[in-house]
């Protein structure tokens, strides 16, 4: 009977518990914990020539894209092994059909340790490869992510965000991994184009596979290559007003290279080419028709970063790029976005930005603008602390470097 | 002149404290804490240090007369020893007694990590084996550490250093740039110029040191039982030598027995202490001599209780045992417990 009391001990706090829900949660055994963050606010003024002639102007005080995260990880049993969850809300943008709600952008738990990692939740979908050096997360979204060709709606966080069941290995001393995931898109309903509803937000609709080496900044911050992926991304969408369903599969390829030996001026190249292998479309009117669209579509980024006494002081960065839907005439759109960063303390920087996209007449007359230009200027303030920390890191210097194993979840909150 | 030629290396290692508790520190030749030195008083000893880490370090031999840019204080009285450079450390052994010698770049991780070791300097003419006549002697070096810090600011640390040795390897590591300056009156005129010092407002990490282990020549119980137990017969006296390589207070209790506290510092005292507990405060060594007079085991541990755990649970941490070895038939021989 005494071998039994902790089981029976164990039961006992269950059901005095029921919201835990887990087999035995001791509370005095915390896990780490994580906040991070970022506020963002940019008074902005945006100017569109119209396709069919006239101007529109726009200003907002806009704060969009500020996010607030918490994560938590606990090691398993064996001090290799580690769970890890992760909550996450970010405000939408003022256009967004989720205008003044906050979406839940990061809400997953998972598993891992020096192998792999499974992550079961709602995440940034495998659909980009390269983040340019942009101050929002939408500014150049149509030129750098596969697009969902489920959603007939404005909001970029159904873009960037979806349903995800994934694991990745990790092999070559942690400096490649191989991911494969099972993804589940936003969608609405594509055969009422006027007034969408949405269908389901998590229902899987795609796949993905991802191949990538990856060395982070703290090992590889002189001359040579720092990441390279491959990315081929799935679609199972319905088509535009029509019945039936159709594969939308999509390639996309990027790297990232450090230009400079100084540790004080980094300059690094981030380069990424997309094609989605769609089909010729009725039209490019709206995002869920120029989704499953065929086109190309390059993005790229130069960035210098001055360091004096190593320290990041300021940045400045040129990202430009190019889309062309190949199945109808002069529709291609272009984009150049110069932006800066002073550094005012850490984690507090000023931020200034000038975005000029222009469309081709073919892309132009579908989507009613012609050339957009928006300015905008601002504050961030993000922050980082972790308490009880306890949990490693994957790719620490540790590992790829001394060859001592100090696992930990590949995301978490900054 | 003929020198004792000895070699350390500055390494990092992967150290296990006790069976499932492994973390990434410096340390001397790799070992946990560095290897001991034994030479007789006045021998002439040379000590090749080289520095296999991206980390800078130096040697201080703590307690012993040396001349003073022998003495391994960076910047006071030498140039740190660069990652990959080595430096030769020349000078005579003296005086006689229990010394250490660390590495004397004071960094927090430095603190938590394992650059260590006992520095012991024999005399034919030692005072206190004229008192106690004695052939056994043990030494034990007194650590604590906390294993998520190391982990942690090694992993920035190693960050930091690739692109401090970047700018050095290119001849353009400034003052500024690692806080190295001339004099008082440079480091005034950059803070005139704009620089910030590390430690202000705004720009000052919060160390926070919470030691969650605690280890005897770097092994927390129960691994101690494997080889940091004190043998001891009927009659029999024996030395013990307490180093505290850490930066936090141990006060070593051994039970049923008065021992006799014979050196301080590694100096003789005029006059024994009779005791039974004695503390060990940072950079102290401290001498014991115990008769053998009370068969059986016998706890020796830190009475401070909050370090005779492993990360919190008790018994662990600074605990061994002083061990008849002539026992025969024992009514009760000591087990391992770990969780109570």
């Amino acid at each position: 009977m005494a071998s039994l009391r902790p089981f029976l001990l164990a039961a006992a706090l269950a059901l005095l518990a029921p919201g835990t829900r887990a087999l035995e949660l001791d509370p005095d055994v915390p896990p780490e914990l994580s906040l991070g963050g970022r506020l963002l606010a940019t008074p902005s003024h945006q100017a569109t020539e119209l396709a069919g002639g006239g101007s529109d102007q726009d200003s907002l005080i806009d704060i969009s894209d500020s996010a607030l995260l918490i994560n938590a990880a606990k090691y398993l049993y064996r001090d290799l092994d580690y769970g890890f969850a992760t909550f996450g809300l970010v405000l939408p943008d003022d256009d967004s059909d989720f205008e003044d709600g906050l979406f839940v952008h990061q809400l997953f738990v998972g598993t891992g340790g020096p192998a792999g990692e499974v992550l079961i939740g709602r995440t940034n979908l495998p659909n980009t490869l390269v983040q340019l050096p942009t101050i929002r997360d939408d500014d150049l979204l149509d030129y750098s992510h596969v697009a969902n060709a489920h959603l007939n709606a404005e909001g970029e966080e159904f873009q960037v965000y979806g349903g995800l069941l994934s694991g990745t290995a990790y092999f070559g001393a942690g400096r490649w991994s191989l991911g494969a995931a099972l993804t589940a898109r936003a969608e609405t309903d594509l055969q009422n184009l006027a007034d969408p509803e949405r269908t389901s937000t998590n229902a899987p609709n795609g796949g993905a596979l991802a191949l990538r080496y990856e060395l982070p900044a703290a090992v590889k911050f002189d001359r040579g290559l720092r990441f390279a992926g491959l990315l081929l991304d799935v679609q199972r969408a319905a088509a535009v007003g029509a019945p039936g369903e159709h594969w939308i599969p999509a390639a996309v390829a990027g790297l990232a290279y450090n230009l400079s030996e100084d540790p004080e001026a980094s300059w690094v190249v981030h380069a990424q080419g997309l094609y989605v292998a769609g089909e010729d479309v009725g039209g490019l009117a709206s995002a869920v028709e120029r989704a499953p669209a065929s086109r190309y579509a390059l993005a790229g980024a130069l960035t210098y970063a001055a360091r004096p006494f190593l320290q990041t002081r300021w940045q400045a960065g040129v990202a430009f790029a190019w889309r062309d839907f190949t199945d109808r005439d002069e529709a291609y759109g272009v984009a150049l976005v110069p932006s800066f960063a002073y550094r005012l303390g850490s984690g507090i920087d000023l931020v200034g930005q000038y975005r000029f996209e222009h469309s081709g007449d073919g892309l132009a007359a579908a989507i009613g603008a012609d050339t957009t230009q928006e300015v905008l200027i601002g504050l961030t303030f993000a922050l980082s602390g972790t308490f009880n920390e306890s949990v490693g890191q994957r790719g620490s210097i540790l590992e790829l470097e001394h060859d001592i194993l100090n696992p930990g979840p590949a995301t978490r909150a900054h | 002149m003929s020198y004792r030629e000895f070699r350390l290396d500055f390494v990092l290692t992967e150290h296990e404290l006790l069976p499932g508790v492994r973390f990434p520190c410096f340390a001397f030749n790799g070992q946990v804490p560095g290897p001991m030195f034994r030479v007789q008083e006045n021998d002439w000893i040379k000590v090749v240090a080289r520095n296999r880490t991206p980390e800078m370090h130096t040697i201080h031999w703590h307690g012993v007369d040396v001349i003073y840019t022998m003495d391994g204080v960076p910047m006071v009285t030498q140039d740190p020893i660069h990652p990959e450079e080595t430096f030769v450390y020349r000078f005579q052994a003296r005086p006689h007694g229990t010394r250490l010698y660390h590495c004397h770049w004071g960094t927090p991780l430095h603190m938590m990590s394992a650059l260590h070791g006992a520095f012991i300097i024999d005399t034919p003419d030692d005072p206190v084996r004229a008192m106690f006549p004695y052939q056994r002697d043990y030494v034990l070096v007194l650590e604590a550490f906390d294993v998520n810090f190391t982990r942690r600011h090694m992993e920035e640390l190693l960050g930091g250093m690739k692109r401090v040795n970047k700018l050095m390897a290119l001849r353009r590591l400034s003052p500024l740039t690692h806080a190295f300056f001339p004099n008082y009156q440079a480091f005034l005129q950059a803070i005139e110029a704009g620089w910030r010092p590390p430690y202000t407002r705004g720009n000052a990490e919060v160390t926070d040191i919470k030691p969650t282990f605690f280890a005897i020549n770097g092994k927390s119980y129960p691994a101690t039982v494997t080889t940091e137990h004190l043998y001891i017969r009927r009659g029999e006296n024996i030395r013990v030598r307490l180093i505290n390589g850490g930066v936090f207070d141990h006060h070593m209790h051994l039970h049923g027995h008065q021992f006799w506290k014979v050196a301080e510092d590694g100096n003789p005292l005029p006059q024994p202490l009779r005791l039974n507990t004695v503390p060990v405060t940072p950079g102290k060594t401290v001498d014991l001599i115990v008769h053998g007079n009370n068969p059986g085991f016998w706890d020796f541990h830190d009475h401070k209780e909050l370090n005779t755990r492993n990360n919190g649970i008790y018994p662990g941490g600074m605990i061994t045992m002083l061990e008849y070895e002539d026992l025969e038939n024992p009514p009760y021989v000591p087990s391992i417990s770990v969780n109570q």
